[in-house]
C-alpha cells in the first residue's frame, strides 16, 4: 500500500470544490453578465450561491443587466481610466507581452484554446487555474492502494463514445497528484498572483455594489489561496 | 477553528455548489452557446467526457504522453517546466515564464530573442511618410520593428516615432471593443456592444440618410488614412461626397502654389541629394515634413556627399535650422518677401537663367523685371529683419550653384493667411536660375502615391452631391486641381447653420486636439442637434472618440492590409505593402474587413461594389501587376510579401517637359500659334524648336509664372478652354454655387503682410506652432517612449523680449489670441461677431502656460509645439501615473512592494502642483492645447489654415 497522496489543498472533494469557485470567479470576471447567468444568480442553479455571497442583484432584470454591462465597461474595458485585466499589463507594461508566451504554454498544457489577447486576462486564467485544480481533484479521487485496472465506458454528449482501459498504480497516481500540485503551485505563483493588484486598484476603481463585492470576495478567496499554495 | 479555516471551507462548499451547476472547459474561448450545451448534458456529460477520455484522450492514447482527466498533458509540462531560476537569497521563481522586470536583468542578454522570428513587411503609419518597415514576430507577437532596407524611398531609416510601433500596438488602453455611448454626449459612459449591434444601428442610420434623399448629410472625417480605395469605395457607393480631410490644416497653400506653376503635381520633390545648394524656407525636414525620413536622408547625403550648402529661414531655431550651415529667422510671414527680395538681386544681377526663362515660363524677362522692381533687399530687410547684404550674398550663392540648386518650403512658409504668396515667391526662384526639373534642382514627379500598374477591382462611380462642408464656395483654389477641401471651417459652419448633419463618421480624427478653437469643436461635436449621430473609428479613445455615439475599434497598421507609398524622392513610383503581422488584438477590425459587412446591410445597391471576397483575395487582385522577379520567381501579391515593397525601373523624373512626342503621339493633332500641341481640343504637348515635346501640363504647356487661370477662376470665371489646353481633366471650373463668391487672385506672384502684424502692440507677439522629431501633430502623445522625450510645450520667448516684458525662464504667463484683422476684411463671410472686442482686435481665447527663454526664436514671435495637452488619449498622454500599488506583491520579485508595471515605474512627469503654478515642477504634465488659443483662419485664396499667424498678447501673472 502506497502513502497519502493528497494535495496541500485538501482532499478530492474539496478539491472539488475549489475547482468550482475557480470556474465560478473565472465566469464572473471574464465578461459582463448576460442574460442566462444573471437569471442562474438571482432565481437559477446559483442562487443560492449568489446570496451566500451576497451579490446584490435586485431590480428589474433588464435594468440591472443594462447597468453591470455599463459597470463591467467602466471598470476592465474602458474607455478609459479602466483597469487592464491582462497581466501584460501590469507585469510588462504592454498588452501581449512576454506573459502571453508563458500563458500559451501553460494553456497547450491544459489543452485549451482562447484568443490570443483573452490569454492573459484574469478571467481565463483563474479558469485555468479551475481545470489544473479539478484534474488533481480527478487524480486524488483514484484509489490509491496497488494496482488499478478497470475498464471505463463513457459518452460525450452528442459527440463521441469511447471506451478506455488503463491501469493505474499507486505510485503513478502519487506521482500524478505530485505533478500536478505543482503544476498548480507554479501556475498560481505566475498567472494567479499578479491578481491580487488588480483587485487592489480595481476596488478603488468602481462604486459598482456588484462589481466592489466580487472583488471583496475574489480577494478574501485568493489571500486564502495564497496560503495553500505558497 | 480559526477563521481562516472556516472562509475556505465555505468557499469550498460554494464552490461544490456553483461547479454542478456550470459547464466544464474555459470560459472566454467558446461561444456561451456551447457553454449552455454542457450545462444542460450536466454532470453526466461531464462525466462521460472524462470516462472516454474524448478527443483529447485519444490523443493522448496515440503517443504524446500521458494525458488526464480534463486533459491535461503532463509531458508537456514537465517539458516546459525546465529549471527554476534562483534569485539569490529570495529563493526559486519558476521556470516556466521567463517574466521580465527585475527578472529580465538576470536573463539578459538574451540570446535566443530573435530566434526562430519570422520577419514580415509592412509600412510605418505614425506620420504620413509611410516608411517601409519590417516586423519581427516570434511567438505571434511583435518584438521589433526596422526599417526596410528595400524600401527605396526610405532606404531602411526608422525614426523615433517608427520605433514605438510596440507601444501604440500593445498599448494596454487599446480600444478592443466596439462601445456605445451611455448618458449624455461627452459624459464619458459606455458600454461594450458586439459588432453585430454596432453595425446594425450604423446602417440603419445611414440607410435613413440615403432615404431622405440627402446622402450628402452623411458626412466621412478622415485624419491621416492610407487606405483611400476602402474610404473611396465605401462613400461612392452610399453616394456621399461630403468627403472631408485634414488637408487644409497640413498643406493646401504648398499644393496651391505648385500647382499653379506646373498643374500636374501639387508636391514638388526637391532632388537635394545632388544638390549643391539647398534654400530652406520654414521647413522642418528633419523632425517633421511629410517626407520627413526620405527627404532628410537626402538632404544630409547632399550636404556631406555633395557638398552642398543648407541654408535656412525659419522663425525658429528648430534642429534642421540648427544642422544647417545659416540660419536666419525673419518676422513670421515674410519668407515670400525675402524670396522676392532674392529674385530682384537675381535679375538685376543677371544671375537668371535666360535661356529657360525664356523657352520654358510664359512670361518675358522683362515682365520679371517689372515684376520683382520693388521687392529690393534693402526693402525686405525692413520687413523681414533679415539683412539686406545676406540676402544679396544667399541669392548671389543660389544662383551660382545652379542647376543643382533648390528651394524647400513647407508649413513654415505656407501655413500662413498669405502662405498662397510666400510659395508662389519661393518656388519662382527655381525657373529664375533654371533649376526647374533639373538633377539637383527644384523636381517633381506625376506620381504622388503608388505606380499606376497597379489597379484596384472596379469602383463604384464618384459621389455627385455637394456640400458646402466639402467644397465652400468661399475658397477658389481649394478643390478646382485637387479636392484639398477647408477642414478647419467644418465646425464653424455647421455651428452657424450652414449645414446640416445627420450622420458624421471619423476616421483616424483628433479634431479637438488638431483643429483649431478646441472649444468651438468640442461644443459642435457634443451638440446632437447639430451632429445628430457620430461614429467614430480609431485605435484609442481620444477627443473626438469621446463626443462620438459608437466607437468602432480599429486595427493598427501593424494589423491590416494596404498597398501605399509616397511621392517618391527618387522621381519614379513604387508600390509598398502593409500587412497584418500579428492578430489584430481583441476585436479591433480594420475597414476593408467591415465596410463590405456595413455595405451590404445598407444595400440599396451598395452591396454590388462589395463581392464575397476576404480582404487578402482583393490584395492579390490589387496588385496582380507587380512583375516578377527573376530570381526569385515570385510575382504580385506574393513579391510584395517577400520584399514588403517593389520599385519601377522607369527612369527619374528629370526634365519631363523635353520628352519627346513621337508621332503616334501627335497623330490628329494640331499646332497653334503658339505652338501649343493640341488633339480634339485637349493640350498634348508644344514645339520646341520644331520638334513636338511634352511641355508642362498647363495651358501654356510652360512653366507659368503668370497664372490666368487662378485670377479667372478667383473670380468665378469660365476657365473651361485654359484647362483643356492643359489635357488635365481632372482640373474643374468652379461649380454654380460658387457664383457671387469672388476673390482677387494675384496672377503674377506677389506678397503682403497681413494687417494684425502691422503696429504690433509692447506685449504683442506673433504665435507659432512647431512639431518636434518624436512627435507628430496629434496621434503620438500616447506613446510612452516618446512622451517620455517630450511630453510638455511651454512657450519659447526670446531673452530680449522677455526682459523687455519683465518675465524670466519659467515664469507664467497669460496668453491671449486674436482673430484675423485681415481675414475680417478679405473673409467676411466667416462672421466672427461671436468673438469679442478687445484692444481694437477680437479675441479668441486665453490660456495660462509657463515660459522657457530661447536664443533661438525671432523676438517678436512665441512659439509652442501644437502636439501636447490632450484631455483624453490615454493615461501617457494626459501624463497620469496611476495610484502607486501598495498591496500585493510579485511573487520571486526583489521587494514585496516592487511595482514590475513599465509605466509606473518609469513614468516621472505626473504633475503633482494641482494647478498652483507656484508649485509646478518645470517639463512635468502633459502640456497646452495651443490648438485652444488658434484661430480658425483660412487663407483666403485656398482655405489653408494659418498656424503661424496669430497675434497674441502676453502677460506675466
Amino acid at each position: 500500500m502506497t502513502g497519502h497522496h493528497d494535495s496541500p489543498a485538501g482532499d478530492a472533494e474539496d478539491l472539488e470544490g475549489l475547482a468550482g469557485f475557480y470556474r465560478l470567479l473565472s465566469r464572473l470576471w471574464v465578461s459582463e453578465l448576460d442574460a442566462e447567468w444573471l437569471e442562474m444568480l438571482v432565481d437559477g442553479s446559483l442562487a443560492d450561491v449568489a446570496e451566500e455571497l451576497e451579490f446584490p442583484l435586485d431590480g428589474p432584470r433588464e435594468e440591472v443587466l443594462e447597468q453591470l454591462a455599463i459597470e463591467y465597461c467602466g471598470l476592465v474595458i474602458g474607455p478609459k481610466n479602466h483597469v487592464p485585466p491582462h497581466q501584460s499589463v501590469w507585469v510588462e507594461g504592454q498588452m501581449q507581452g512576454q506573459t502571453v508566451v508563458s500563458m500559451q504554454q501553460f494553456l497547450e498544457v491544459v489543452r485549451e484554446e482562447v484568443d490570443a489577447t483573452m490569454s492573459d486576462h484574469l478571467g481565463v486564467q483563474l479558469g485555468v487555474m479551475g481545470i489544473i485544480v479539478e484534474s488533481l481533484a480527478e487524480s486524488q479521487a483514484m484509489p490509491e492502494t496497488g494496482t488499478e485496472t478497470g475498464t471505463e465506458t463513457g459518452t460525450e454528449t452528442g459527440t463521441e463514445t469511447g471506451t478506455e482501459t488503463g491501469t493505474e498504480t499507486g505510485t503513478e497516481k502519487g506521482s500524478d497528484v505530485t505533478e500536478l500540485t505543482e503544476l498548480a503551485r507554479v501556475f498560481f505563483a505566475t498567472h494567479i498572483m499578479w491578481i491580487t493588484r488588480f483587485l487592489a486598484r480595481a476596488g478603488a476603481a468602481t462604486d459598482s455594489k456588484f462589481y466592489l463585492r466580487l472583488i471583496a470576495v475574489t480577494s478574501e478567496f485568493l489571500a486564502e489561496e495564497h496560503e495553500v499554495w505558497e | 477553528m480559526s477563521p481562516g479555516v472556516s472562509s475556505r471551507r465555505r468557499f469550498l462548499a460554494l464552490g461544490l455548489s456553483a461547479g454542478a451547476a456550470m459547464a466544464t472547459g474555459l470560459w472566454g474561448c467558446g461561444s456561451d452557446e456551447e457553454k449552455s450545451e454542457e450545462v444542460a448534458a450536466g454532470a453526466k456529460g461531464a462525466k462521460g467526457a472524462k470516462g472516454a477520455k474524448g478527443a483529447k484522450g485519444a490523443e493522448g492514447a496515440e503517443g504524446a504522453g500521458p494525458v488526464l482527466p480534463q486533459g491535461i498533458d503532463l509531458e508537456k509540462w514537465n517539458r516546459i517546466k525546465g529549471e527554476p531560476y534562483r534569485l539569490g537569497t529570495f529563493g526559486l521563481m519558476p521556470g516556466a515564464c521567463s517574466l521580465p522586470g527585475p527578472q529580465a536583468k538576470r536573463n539578459w542578454p538574451d540570446r535566443d530573442k530573435y530566434k526562430d522570428v519570422e520577419t514580415i513587411p509592412g509600412m510605418c503609419q505614425l506620420c504620413s511618410s509611410v516608411c517601409g518597415i519590417v516586423g519581427y514576430v516570434k511567438n505571434g507577437r511583435l518584438i521589433k520593428v526596422e526599417g526596410n532596407p528595400k524600401d527605396p524611398n526610405s532606404r531602411g531609416h526608422l525614426c523615433a516615432r517608427g520605433q514605438a510601433a510596440l507601444n501604440h500596438l500593445y498599448h494596454p488602453e487599446r480600444l478592443l471593443y466596439p462601445l456605445k455611448r451611455v448618458g449624455a454626449r461627452g459624459e464619458g459612459r459606455w458600454k461594450r456592444i458586439s459588432w453585430d449591434e454596432a453595425l446594425d444601428e450604423i446602417a440603419e442610420k445611414l440607410k435613413a440618410v440615403r432615404q431622405s434623399g440627402h446622402p450628402e448629410e452623411f458626412a466621412f472625417h478622415q485624419g491621416r488614412q492610407r487606405s483611400k480605395d476602402a474610404l473611396k469605395r465605401f462613400l461612392d457607393a452610399f453616394g456621399t461626397s461630403t468627403q472631408l480631410s485634414h488637408r487644409s490644416l497640413c498643406s493646401g497653400n504648398r499644393r496651391a502654389a505648385n500647382l499653379s506653376f506646373l498643374w500636374e503635381s501639387d508636391w514638388d520633390l526637391n532632388d537635394v541629394e545632388h544638390s549643391k545648394y539647398i534654400l530652406n524656407f520654414g521647413s522642418n525636414a528633419f523632425e517633421a515634413h511629410q517626407g520627413h525620413v526620405p527627404f532628410a536622408n537626402r538632404i544630409q547625403n547632399g550636404r556631406f556627399r555633395n557638398g552642398a550648402k543648407l541654408v535656412t529661414f525659419d522663425v525658429r531655431l528648430s534642429n534642421t535650422a540648427g544642422s544647417s550651415d545659416e540660419w536666419f529667422a525673419p518676422f513670421p510671414g515674410t519668407d515670400g518677401a525675402v524670396a522676392l527680395a532674392m529674385g530682384h538681386t537675381i535679375l538685376s544681377e543677371n544671375r537668371h537663367d535666360e535661356s529657360f526663362l525664356e523657352t520654358w515660363t510664359n512670361v518675358s524677362i522683362e515682365e520679371l523685371r517689372e515684376l520683382y522692381e520693388p521687392y529690393t533687399a534693402d526693402w525686405a530687410e525692413r520687413i523681414s529683419g533679415v539683412p539686406a547684404s545676406d540676402i544679396r550674398r544667399i541669392a548671389r550663392e543660389f544662383a551660382g550653384a545652379a542647376p543643382a540648386a533648390t528651394t524647400m518650403c513647407n508649413r513654415g512658409s505656407s501655413a500662413h493667411i498669405n502662405g498662397f504668396y510666400n510659395d508662389r515667391a519661393i518656388n519662382l526662384l527655381n525657373a529664375l536660375v533654371g533649376s526647374v526639373g533639373q538633377k539637383g534642382g527644384w523636381c517633381w514627379s506625376p506620381w504622388g502615391g503608388l505606380d499606376p500598374v497597379v489597379q484596384t477591382p472596379p469602383m463604384p462611380p464618384a459621389a455627385r452631391t455637394t456640400s458646402i462642408l466639402e467644397d465652400p464656395p468661399e475658397y477658389p483654389l481649394a478643390n478646382v486641381w485637387r479636392r484639398m477641401r477647408v477642414g478647419e471651417i467644418v465646425y464653424l459652419y455647421l455651428l452657424q447653420g450652414r449645414a446640416r448633419l445627420q450622420a458624421y463618421m471619423t476616421y483616424n480624427l483628433d479634431s479637438p486636439v488638431t483643429w483649431p478653437e478646441e472649444s468651438l469643436t468640442q461644443q459642435v461635436l457634443g451638440d446632437e442637434s447639430l451632429i445628430e449621430f457620430h461614429v467614430c473609428i480609431n485605435a484609442f479613445y481620444n477627443e473626438t472618440a469621446h463626443f462620438a455615439d459608437i466607437v468602432l475599434p480599429w486595427t493598427t497598421y501593424l494589423e491590416r492590409w494596404d498597398l501605399d507609398a509616397r511621392a517618391s524622392y527618387n522621381l519614379k513610383p513604387y508600390v509598398g505593402l502593409r500587412t497584418p503581422m500579428v492578430e489584430p488584438l481583441g476585436e479591433s477590425r480594420d475597414v476593408r474587413d467591415f465596410f463590405p459587412e456595413l455595405a451590404r446591410r445598407i444595400g440599396g445597391g451598395m452591396e454590388k461594389w462589395y463581392p464575397e471576397q476576404d480582404v487578402r483575395d482583393y490584395m492579390q487582385e490589387w496588385a496582380a501587376a507587380v512583375p516578377e522577379n527573376p530570381q526569385t520567381g515570385k510575382r504580385g501579391l506574393d513579391r510584395l510579401l517577400d520584399e514588403g515593397v517593389w520599385e519601377s525601373d522607369r527612369k527619374p523624373f528629370y526634365q519631363p517637359f523635353l520628352q519627346p512626342l513621337s508621332a503616334e503621339d501627335i497623330e490628329g493633332s494640331e499646332v497653334d500659334p503658339e505652338g501649343v500641341i493640341l488633339r480634339d481640343g485637349q493640350g498634348i504637348g508644344i514645339m520646341l524648336d520644331g520638334k513636338p515635346v511634352r511641355g508642362f501640363k498647363t495651358p501654356s504647356r510652360k512653366f507659368e509664372i503668370r497664372s490666368a487661370f487662378i485670377h479667372k477662376i478667383g473670380r468665378n470665371e469660365d476657365c473651361s478652354e485654359l484647362i483643356a489646353r492643359s489635357g488635365m481633366a481632372r482640373t474643374k471650373n468652379r461649380p454654380a454655387e460658387h457664383r457671387g463668391h469672388d476673390v482677387e487672385i494675384s496672377e503674377m506672384p506677389t506678397w503682403f503682410l497681413p494687417r494684425e502684424m502691422e503696429n504690433l502692440a509692447d506685449d504683442e507677439l506673433i504665435m507659432t506652432s512647431f512639431k518636434w522629431n518624436v512627435h507628430n501633430h496629434g496621434r503620438t502623445m500616447n506613446l510612452k517612449w516618446l512622451a517620455e522625450i517630450v511630453h510638455s510645450n511651454p512657450a519659447w520667448l526670446n531673452p530680449k523680449t522677455a526682459r523687455r516684458l519683465g518675465v524670466g525662464d519659467g515664469d507664467w504667463v497669460e496668453l491671449t489670441s486674436y482673430y484675423s484683422q485681415e481675414l475680417e476684411h478679405r473673409s467676411p463671410h466667416l462672421k466672427r461677431t461671436d468673438l469679442v472686442e478687445e484692444r481694437g482686435r477680437r479675441k479668441v481665447a486665453t490660456m495660462r502656460v509657463p515660459i522657457v527663454t530661447m536664443e533661438g526664436i525671432h523676438p517678436q514671435a512665441l512659439a509652442m509645439s501644437n502636439s501636447c495637452g490632450h484631455t483624453q488619449y490615454t493615461s501617457v498622454a494626459q501624463a497620469k501615473r496611476k495610484p502607486a500599488e501598495t498591496a500585493g506583491h510579485l511573487v520571486g520579485s526583489d521587494s514585496k512592494k516592487f511595482v514590475d508595471a513599465d509605466w509606473e515605474r518609469n513614468m516621472w512627469w505626473e504633475d503633482t502642483s494641482s494647478g498652483d503654478h507656484s508649485d509646478w515642477t518645470p517639463n512635468t504634465g502633459n502640456g497646452w492645447n495651443q490648438n485652444r488659443l488658434m484661430p480658425i483662419a483660412p487663407d483666403p485664396v485656398s482655405g489653408q489654415q494659418s498656424y503661424h499667424d496669430t497675434v497674441i498678447s502676453i502677460r506675466k501673472l
